[in-house]
């Protein structure tokens, strides 16, 4: 009876334990699978991981101090099993993705957990070290369980070799087939803001005339654009046109060891991840490792606006090519651009001194940058500038990147969700205020990984919008304080915004306000590793 | 790597034979250093093969045997996965053969040039070579053909059509309505056969009975038409889509009746020529204006019927009062129709090049549009978006 119930005791830890293992998966899946990463994020907000309620079985400590092992053992299954019936339930934005390397580590830690369990199952029952080690045993298991986590990063740690040697191997295939395709052009797109949409403004226009394949979403690391290479890529394709992020030095470098871009273009250089790099120096020098990857015969494109690349355009070993707004000597620019609830009109001119009417769906003036980068590209790869000009007018917003959207009740929706940088917010601010409409109401979470700045970044972007909004939703309580801060310090009225818990509560509020003819934007969108 | 071209041929057609020939002069003039030819052959009896030996001419008169040497096929349906499978699969043998970027489907007639197995191309998600599902079933169904060129103001001979049923109940009052409207001689024909098979003239009321007799046979739909009784045929061939078009010159094929029959069209002039070994008139003996109208009114026709590939177009010329009407579109010609091609100075190998590359053209600007949204909206529950 007292094995049974010995051995029930420790399965109950073990099935609690292996459910918040699962949890763990997740968020190390969420952190790239890279255990500094993990560590780094879990200190910027435990309370999201640890429990109180999980401290519930050091209760078993007391009967198991006093010598009633049964009963002692009896209370850790009770309250094993009762955490597990009510355990949390939460709705993951972006859920687990159960690929074979995340079943491959959670397998690893699932055994690393089941062997504990055994072996505290078989010190209890056997009583070795008698009542101490019973309550020992409890007293090393609970915390275990609060941090399981623990065992995720050894479990990531122990597989660290095989999946590197896995990564290898791909990569090398992916070399090889990309090697293979000799009249395949690859053009890279790098920059800390607007790779996105440049790259699929470039796709769209270049798909007039090529065949033409682009990382799809946010498939931009060397493991990601291996995937596409051997599974998307088809001897039909002309052209690859590749985002290119970077999250520390070198990644760049590695990703253009990987496909060998003839063509590079770099967007703009801000403070995104200024966190991960330390300087604006490295995000430069990692930036421009693009640049230097291209062959003599290739082409760098450089926006002449952003003050952070004006260093690097002497510095480029292939011939450059520039393009601008604010800089009308640049080898491609635009003027005139105005902006109504329809989109964006422009007349751009290129080095030859053609002058040509645009016309687009998009909004904001970094979607002109974005553009014009586009266009370059499309012009020196040999397209006909009127054939380019068509397609522009067909290109439809990325979602969630400043999408212009109405509702059937009439209601003007601006969905910037996968913006997360202060230039961005800025310029959907802009928008926000230049499309006419009843109330303009914004829905925001605010910004992270902006280093030592971002509570000013973020209290100046709530001054900001409270000079544009009629009403203003904030998402989460804890990490808008600096919003809060910003608001209070314009004294913005208490009854003109709103601070949600999460983004169904946010949500909710905003059915209760929202009128026909207003309009919303949605600026913003933290995974869930931020939910707090 | 070089693009896989998939030629699909053969088919459960009265052609069957012909695509064969016309296949296999494709596959040899499709340029090797570009392409890799995957044959993809279905018998007569609708079953899918593939195999190198598909790929000479002489292995076919025994086809028993040369079936039993090539590998029975089944190609993924799935969108976007362009698989060709083994079949039946096995544990010891490898299942998936080939992998394929574009379909070339050198098919005559039903189930392969009316639509069918574009439609089969549709869902696999793959570019393919000539015209769409649509354009392919009108060019083949000569009462919806009519319909459509006439109401574009393109000229079609006088007809009139009825359900094979139909004829068999009221056999006297369609006997009534073709005399009053029409007159003899007329022409029967079958609504949507392809090739010659079942068209027969006829002179006189024995002659109608019979021919809708034979008709019936072939189609539950009978078309018939004014005779042209002074009839010259010329053919003329376009390349392109909707937006670019190039036109051939014209020919005329010398028929020793006065329909180019079956045998004329197919059989005669050598063994295994196919519609190149017919015996024709290149360029067409015909006035340069009457050329140039017959152009013209090529490429109207095929932009009209939103036809892309290469199609012959084949018209009817009075040739007492020089009037000109449209016949009918063959959207996958015999031979391709390359023989009007090379005196305007484009080799049978540029030809396949151009196909394969306004395949890929059209399906860049289909993937430009919307088919579905990615996201599942009976997975969202008023988390995000507004409802009202």
């Amino acid at each position: 009876m007292f094995r049974i119930l010995s051995l029930a005791a420790f399965i109950g830890f073990f099935v609690y334990t292996a459910w918040k293992l699962k949890r763990d998966l997740h968020m190390m899946q969420q952190n790239s699978y890279r255990n500094e990463r993990y560590l780094k994020w879990f200190r910027g907000s435990p309370g999201k991981h640890v429990r109180l309620r999980d401290l519930v079985p050091a209760l078993a400590l007391v009967p198991a101090a006093l010598d009633y092992p049964v009963i002692a053992a009896s209370l850790w299954l009770f309250i094993y099993v009762l955490l597990f019936v009510w355990r949390e339930k939460v709705r993951e934005k972006k859920k687990l993705v159960m690929t074979k390397r995340a079943a491959r580590l959670y397998a690893v830690a699932l055994a690393l957990a089941l062997v504990i369990a055994a072996g505290a199952g078989h010190v209890y029952f056997n009583g070795f070290g008698g009542v101490y080690g019973r309550f020992l045993i409890m007293l090393v298991l609970v915390p275990l369980n609060i941090f399981s986590f623990v065992i995720m990063l050894f479990a990531n740690r122990l597989l660290a070799p095989l999946e590197q040697a896995n990564n290898n191997r791909y990569f090398r295939d992916a070399q090889r087939i990309v090697r293979q395709m000799p009249s395949l052009t690859v053009i890279g797109v790098t920059g800390s803001f607007g790779k996105t949409s440049t790259k699929h403004i470039l796709s769209r226009i270049l798909s007039e005339k090529f065949n033409v394949l682009m990382t799809p979403g946010s498939f931009n690391t060397p493991m990601g654009v291996t995937k596409v290479i051997r599974t998307m890529l088809k001897p039909i394709h002309e052209m690859l046109v590749i985002e290119m992020g970077a999250k520390q030095k070198g990644d760049i470098a590695e990703l253009c060891r990987l496909v060998s871009p003839r063509y590079g273009i770099l967007t703009a250089i801000g403070e995104q991840h200024l966190e991960t790099f330390k300087s604006l120096e490295n995000i430069k020098n990692t930036k421009f490792e693009l640049i230097e990857a291209l062959p003599a015969d290739g082409l760098a494109f450089f926006n002449l606006d952003d003050p952070n690349i004006w260093d690097l355009v002497p510095r480029s070993p292939v011939k450059s090519i520039t393009y601008g707004i604010d800089h009308q000597d640049a080898d491609y620019s635009a003027r005139e651009i105005k902006l109504t609830p329809r989109g964006t009109g422009f007349i751009l001119r290129t080095c030859q001194g053609e002058e040509v009417p645009f016309q687009t769906k998009l909004l904001g003036r970094h979607n002109i940058y974005n553009i014009l980068a586009a266009v370059a590209a499309a012009c020196e790869l040999g397209m006909d500038l009127c054939d380019v000009a068509r397609a522009v007018q067909d290109v439809e917003p990325v979602p969630h990147r400043l999408a212009l959207k109405r509702t059937p009740g009439n209601i003007t929706i601006i969905d910037d969700a996968f913006n997360a940088n202060p230039v961005g917010s800025q310029m959907a601010l802009e928008a926000l205020a230049a499309i006419p409409g009843g109330q303009k109401i914004i829905v925001t979470p605010g910004m992270i990984e902006l280093g030592e700045k971002q509570y000013e970044i973020n209290k100046e972007f709530a001054v900001n919008a409270a000079k544009v909004c009629d009403y203003i939703i904030l998402v989460g309580r804890k990490h808008t304080k600096p919003l809060q801060d910003g608001l209070k310090s314009v004294q913005m009225p208490r009854e003109r915004f709103y601070v949600a818990r999460d983004l169904a509560d946010a949500n909710r509020h905003l059915q209760t306000l929202v009128r026909p003819g207003d309009v919303v934007l949605f600026e913003n969108d933290l995974p869930d590793t931020y939910n707090e | 790597m070089k693009i896989r071209v998939g030629v699909f041929f053969g088919g459960r057609s009265v052609e069957h034979e012909v695509a064969i020939i016309s296949a296999l002069q494709t596959i040899h003039a499709i340029d090797q250093d570009k392409y890799q030819v995957i044959p993809v052959y279905i018998s007569k009896q609708g079953i899918w093969y593939t195999g190198d030996l598909l790929l000479d001419v002489d292995n076919y008169r025994d086809l028993d045997g040369l079936l039993a040497k090539c590998k029975k096929i089944l190609v993924s349906h799935n969108t976007g996965e362009h698989t060709v499978f083994n079949y039946p699969q096995g544990m010891f043998r490898k299942n998936i053969l080939e992998q394929i970027d574009v379909a070339f489907p050198v098919m005559h007639g039903a189930h392969g040039e009316d639509g069918c197995l574009q439609g089969f191309f549709e869902l696999m998600g793959i570019p393919y070579v000539g015209p769409n599902v649509l354009a392919s079933a009108v060019g083949m169904d000569k009462i919806m053909l009519k319909a459509v060129l006439r109401d574009a103001g393109l000229p079609v001979v006088n007809d009139s059509w009825f359900y094979a049923k139909e004829w068999l109940n009221h056999r006297e009052e369609i006997i009534g309505k073709l005399e009053k409207e029409l007159g003899y001689p007329m022409i029967v024909k079958p609504a949507d056969l392809g090739s010659s098979v079942g068209i027969t003239k006829a002179a006189g009321r024995e002659e109608l009975e019979d021919a809708v007799e034979l008709a019936r046979h072939f189609s539950q739909r009978i078309l018939v038409e004014e005779m042209i009784v002074d009839l010259r045929e010329i053919n003329c061939a376009v390349l392109g889509d909707h937006e670019e078009t190039e036109v051939s010159v014209c020919e005329e094929p010398v028929s020793s009746s006065d329909i180019l029959s079956y045998q004329d069209k197919y059989l005669s002039g050598g063994s295994s020529k196919g519609m190149s070994g017919t015996r024709r008139r290149i360029p067409a003996d015909i006035p340069e204006k009457m050329t140039h109208t017959i152009q013209e009114m090529a490429r109207k026709a095929f932009v009209t019927l939103n036809l892309a590939g290469v199609c012959r177009i084949d018209f009817l010329v009075d040739a007492k009062n020089g009037r000109v009407y449209v016949n009918e579109p063959n959207t996958i010609p015999g031979s391709l129709a390359f023989y009007l091609w090379e005196p305007v100075g484009k080799t049978f190998t540029q030809l396949t090049t151009d196909l394969i590359d306004i395949a890929l053209k059209g399906h860049r600007e289909k993937e430009n549009l919307v088919f579905s949204y990615e996201s599942n909206i009976l997975a969202v529950r008023g988390s995000k978006g507004i409802k009202k």
